[in-house]
This record gives structure tokens, sequence and C-alpha cells, in this order.
């Protein structure tokens, strides 16, 4: 088959002219991409509230493609992903993240963008916000770019605490665990009645170590770095460890496995976060309060751990690129009605929402927080994260007096250190 | 003329896998070198140079101590029953007419699961509350026991550790094997030898130097042994499972100490190498040619 000169040309033009017409239309139809990191994965509880806010957004923005990069905070994979992706500079444009210590690294970067102008420009937004919240990712340090800013905004804050299935107490005469004696003579009944005490995981015994601490040394003692409460509070541990508190298999079962044996009455208390209220089974029977004061402890009965652990961050470059998408998507996630919908699974809202229907397991998780003297952000939010690792992982050697808890202490300090030369 | 293009095009083949190789692995074994010497966390673009503190620090790494040890003797037991083991079985099979392709392919098996995959299995079954051990002991009336502590972790990863490659090692032993000539057989037949007799005078000698290999893969194996391990017990308690593959992760990402860990992973990549060395110095002989 041959062309002709003419015929050749006419088929060029032809050509142009669609491919012209095609890109016309591209543009017309173009869909903006918006790569999202958050760690609302699948096993997640709140994966249903952030599919559901997902698809409202796609409803109010048809031509934004949202590219949801959920990765699971187990195994620190969230904290892997964000910061080599951070480290690369292919940061994502929007991500709901840790804050604290584990936003250091990030606003070091430069390329976080900072909240205050628009929480002043879009005050019918902005006035949602519970200042207190706020304050949880207000950054104070050396990042001269960042000091006194907003670097993330929160909607969702947590608590941490004991959890007591009502109902076993009941059943044994037991009164709530609301004080030391209370609280070992469950234990002592409990484990009698062949229930396990407290379903707890030395492996990942975050939580205890927190609540803990912060029963020993109050406040002030929990929130100085390796303050000599520590100590006291990982003695007490121990105490309790020895008194067969904890299930047989406490030294290697994780965390997920303990709340099991909570959910499904094995248990009759457990320290654990707000978290855990979506998945309670049965959420009439559970009473969520703070955990006692250990004897010669520092801490008010009401004083508790929690706060506002995660933020929405934006991708400083993404924002002026997109020309403040992410910014909108992240409004789009603070208002009342979507905070509503994470909040009605489990948590705190950090924003003034309506909560009706609330489950009598979440309202007395809300009543603990509001009645709270302090609210004292975990320890792994105040010192690096290989001291932590060292405290949690070492103390299974404290419960079995394999080691002290000044020694263990000692090491991790000596890491800390070393890590801020 | 002919054999000077023949070499130039054998270059060229060579050369894509040479970059891919050198990008991979090369590049990254002297960037792990060169990170170790850094204070270097949160995989932050900032990191500091701090010469052999993260080395000198292993040393007082009570952790690390225990994860050198263990690894140690994973080693010795990966050494001694994962050979052991296959050669056993690739010297019975050997002397199958029919139904060694069955053993071949049974044994084999293992290998071609993931780690993972393997981890989960055992992690399943030695489950206090509802693992298949504690299962069968409830069913025989038994009390529940707990089968992961700190004195069991250890051997409770070594067996699916040493399970998983046994069939790898008995397919390359098994390979060997069939190389020696049927006469060597027959002759030894002929001479009165017993099969025992057999395999230490004629095919254990024959086959030496592929042994000595799978020594070698023994070694280089056991400090990669990461999967198994992780999924089981995750190094604990009490660092008592713990192997050097374990706690680099546990440095790298839960500690997020990366300078750290690349001292670890340097340490593991230069023990592995001279551990080679010194098994194959120990495993040298002369080499034995097969002539019927």
């Amino acid at each position: 088959m041959s062309f002709s000169k003419p015929k050749f040309r006419t088929l060029l033009l032809v050509i142009a002219v669609l491919l012209l017409l095609s890109t016309f239309m591209s543009f017309a139809q173009s869909t903006v991409k918006l790569r999202v990191v958050t760690y609302f994965t699948g096993e997640d509880p709140f994966s249903p509230a952030w599919k559901e806010a997902m698809a409202l957004f796609k409803q109010k923005y048809p031509n934004v493609e949202i590219i949801d990069e959920a990765v699971p905070t187990a195994n620190d994979a969230i904290r892997t992903k964000v910061k080599t992706d951070f480290a690369t500079d292919n940061e994502p444009d929007v991500m709901f993240f840790f804050t604290g210590a584990d936003a250091v690294p990030l606003l070091k970067t430069g390329k976080v963008y900072a909240w205050d102008e628009e929480i002043e420009k879009d005050k019918k937004w902005s006035d949602n916000f519970n200042k207190a919240a706020l304050k949880f990712t207000t950054y104070k340090g050396d990042i001269k770019e960042y000091n006194g800013k907003i670097y993330a905004l929160p909607t969702i804050g947590f608590y941490e605490g004991l959890f007591v299935n009502k109902d076993l107490f009941e059943k044994y005469n037991l009164a709530l665990p609301t004080e030391w004696s209370k609280f070992t003579k469950a234990i002592s009944i409990l484990k009698s009645k062949n229930i396990i005490p407290i379903a707890g995981s030395i492996l990942e015994s975050y939580y205890l170590i927190e609540t803990f601490v912060l029963s020993a040394g109050g406040p002030e003692g929990h929130d100085t770095p390796f303050h000599p409460s520590w100590e006291t509070g990982l003695n007490y541990i121990r105490q309790v460890y020895k008194l067969g508190a904890f299930p047989k298999d406490a030294l290697t079962i994780k965390d997920d496995q303990a709340r099991e044996l909570f959910y499904t009455k094995k248990a009759g208390m457990m320290v654990n976060g707000s978290w855990c209220v979506g998945g309670l089974k049965d959420k009439e029977n559970t009473v969520i309060m703070p955990l006692p004061v250990v004897p010669g402890g520092k801490a008010h009965p009401t004083d508790i751990i929690g706060g506002f652990g995660s933020g929405w961050y934006v991708s400083k470059k993404a924002n002026a690129e997109k020309k403040g998408l992410p910014v909108e998507f992240v409004k789009f996630m603070t208002s009342p009605e979507i905070v509503a919908k994470f909040v009605s699974i489990a948590g705190v809202p950090a924003v003034k929402v309506n909560l009706t229907g609330l489950s009598p397991a979440a309202k007395s998780g809300f009543d603990m927080m509001a009645k709270a003297r302090a609210i004292c952000m975990p320890i792994d939010a105040q010192i690096v994260p290989e001291a932590f690792t060292k405290i949690r992982l070492g103390l299974s050697y404290v419960v079995t007096g394999e080691r002290s808890a000044k020694d263990l202490l000692k090491e991790a300090k000596e890491i800390h250190e070393r890590a801020q030369k | 003329m002919q054999e000077k293009y023949t070499k130039k095009y054998k270059l060229w083949f060579l050369l894509p896998s040479l970059i891919i190789i050198g990008i991979f692995i090369y590049y990254a074994l002297f960037a792990t070198f060169y990170y170790s010497l850094f204070n270097w966390r949160d995989f932050s673009k900032y990191k500091s140079f701090i010469g052999i503190e993260n080395y000198k620090y292993l040393f007082r790494d009570i952790s690390f101590i225990k994860a050198i040890k263990n690894t140690f003797i994973l080693l010795l037991f990966a050494v001694v029953f994962q050979i052991g083991i296959a050669l056993v079985l690739a010297l019975i099979v050997d002397t199958l007419r029919r139904g060694y392709k069955f053993f071949r392919t049974i044994y084999l098996f293992p290998v071609i699961i993931s780690g993972s995959a393997i981890g989960l299995l055992f992690y399943l079954m030695y489950s206090y509350d509802y693992g298949l051990l504690n299962s069968l002991l409830s069913l025989l009336g038994k009390e529940k026991v707990l089968w992961i502590t700190p004195k069991t972790a250890l051997w409770a990863v070594l067996i699916p550790v040493i399970w998983q490659y046994v069939g790898f090692y008995f397919v390359i032993i098994l390979s060997a094997l069939y190389q020696i000539p049927q006469s060597i057989h027959d002759a030894a037949k002929i001479d009165g030898f017993s099969e025992f007799k057999k395999a230490f005078y004629i095919s254990i000698p024959l086959i030496w130097d592929v042994l000595a290999v799978c020594i070698s893969l023994v070694i280089i194996g056991t400090f990669k042994v990461f999967d198994v391990v992780y999924v089981i017990t995750g190094g604990g308690p009490m660092d008592a499972s713990q192997v050097l593959g374990t706690y680099l992760y546990t440095v790298a990402f839960t500690g997020q100490n990366q300078g750290y860990a690349s001292a670890i992973g340097t340490v593991i990549i230069f023990l592995g190498i001279i551990l080679s060395l010194i098994a194959q110095i120990i495993t040298k002989r002369e080499r034995i040619i097969y002539q019927a």
C-alpha cells in the first residue's frame, strides 16, 4: 500500500487534530492525584470510617483521585515508610502520622506545612478545634522554622487506662479497682477463679510502662526522662507480674492476642488505650478507669496518659503545586461531620462534635478523660525510639528478676544521651 | 579473530549482571560500612560522624552479645543437623532403585515454602492458648505447656530453621551421589563392603567437595536467618532466641538507629566471610576424580 503526498499530508493532519482533541479531552476530565499515607489499613478499627470519609470526599471533589497508601503501625512499618519517604524527597501530599518525637525528623527537613496561617484565615473551620488539642501538635524546640507553629492537625485523641470487665467483678463480688489494695485483691481473687487478672503483654508493654510510671511518679516524674520514679514504676510491674497477674505466656504474647483475652472474658482487666473500644465485644459491661495509684505514688487518682498522638500533615511542596488541594483535603477530614464518624468508633475528638449514642464503655472513657487532672503524653513521645525499645524489650528481664530496673534504665539513658550527641 | 569477537560478546553479556550486582550488592556493602561510622537515626538526611563508636558499643550491648552467641549455636546445629540429616537421607535414598523421586520431592518441599509461612506454622503450633501442641495435650487430658520460655526459645526456633533447609542440602548431596559411577559401587559390592562402609569409605570421600560447599552455604545461610525467628519469637523472650538478623531489624526499624544497625550488618558480613573462609580451609582436601 502506498500513499500519495497529498494523502499523506491529510493523514498527518487528521492524526494531529485527533491528538489535539484527545489532549483537550484529557485536560477537561483531568484528575488530580492526591497521595495520602495513613495507618488506617484493613485491620485498623478506624478503617471503615476512613473509607467512608474518602468516599464522601470523592463525591465532593470528583476530579480528585486519592492514592491511599495505608501502612500498618505493626512493626513500626509506618514510621519506616514515612521517614524514608521524607529522606528521599518522596514525601506524601498528605499523611496522618504520629506527632511528638516522631515529628522531629520530618520537621528537620523543612518540608512540612505549618497550619497557623490557615487557622487564622479560616476561622469558621478552625474555631471547631479544641485549643488544648492543638497544643499537642505545636512544636517547641530547636528547629527555628517551626518553633511555636502547629505542624499537624489532630482529630482523634486517645487515652490509656485500666479496662475492667465489670460483669466478672460483679460475679466474684469484687469492688472496682479504684485503689491499689482493691486492685491487688482483684488480682488474687480472679487468679483463684482461673480468670487471668490482667490481659497484658510484657513483650509489647507500651501501655503498662507508661501507666505504671505515671502512677509512681505523677505527671512531673513521668514527664522527666529517666526520673527515679521510672524505676519505681517498672518495679511495680514486676510486683504485679510476681503476683501472677499476667497470662502465662505474657513474655511472648502480643498485644492484640492479650486484648482478645480481655474481649472474650478470659481476663478481668487490661491496661490499654481508647483504640480498643471499637474492638470490645461487650461494650455494656466494660468500665475504663485510671490505673490505681501505686503505694507511695505521686500521681493524682485521675491522672492519665493520653492526648493527641497523631495528626494530619501536609507537604509544603505538594500544597503549592496542587493549589491548596492537600489543605482542602485535611480541612474536609477535620470537619466535625467526618471527625464524628471516627470518634464514634473510638477515641476522643479534637474538634467540637455532637456525639450521640455512645456505648457505656466509650462514655466511661470520655468521663475518665474529662475528669483527668493531668493528661500526659506517652513516654515514647519523650525519648528516642531506641531508648524506649530498650526499656520495653528489657522489661521481661526486670519482671523475671534477671536484671534490675535501675540497670535497664541506666542503659536506656545512655542510649538516649548517645542519640542526643 | 572469531575468538576475539566471541570474547567481546561474552563481556557484553556479563556486563548487565555485573552492574546490577555492583549496585545492589557491593555498593550496598560499602555503604553499610560507611553508615556504620555515623550517628544516623530516623532515616534522616542528617547524620554525624562518630568513628568506631557504634562498634565499641557492640561490646557493651547485652542483646548483641546474646545474638552473637545464639547465632553461633544456631550455626553449629545447622552444620551438624542440616548437613548431617541431609547426608543420611541422601545416602539412603541413593540406595533406592525405585521411589527416590517421591522422597526427593517430599524432602525438598519445605524449601519452597517461604520462611514467614514456616514461622507462622510453628508459631501456631507453639502458641499457648490455641496452639496445635497444647490442643493435642488437652485432648489427651494433659496440662498445657508453655513451649516458648527463655530456656526453650532457641530450641523452638532451631527446629524449623533446620527443618526448612534439610531438603535443599539433601538435593545437592543426592545429585553429587548420582555422579559417582555405578562401577565403583559394584566394585565395593564385590569386595564385600557393607552399605555403612561404602558410605564412609567411598561415597562421602567422593562427594567431599560438595559437602564443603554445603558447609559454606550453611554458614552464610545462618547469618541470614531472620524471617522464621522473627515470626515465631521476635528474638525473645529476653533475647533468648535473638539472632543477628532479628537484632539488626529491631535496632534499624523499631529502634530507628540505622547507624548502629549498619555496624551490626557489617559484623554479619565480616563474620560470614571469615567463617566461610575458615570452613573452606578446614574442609580443603585433594579433589577426587571419578574414574570408572
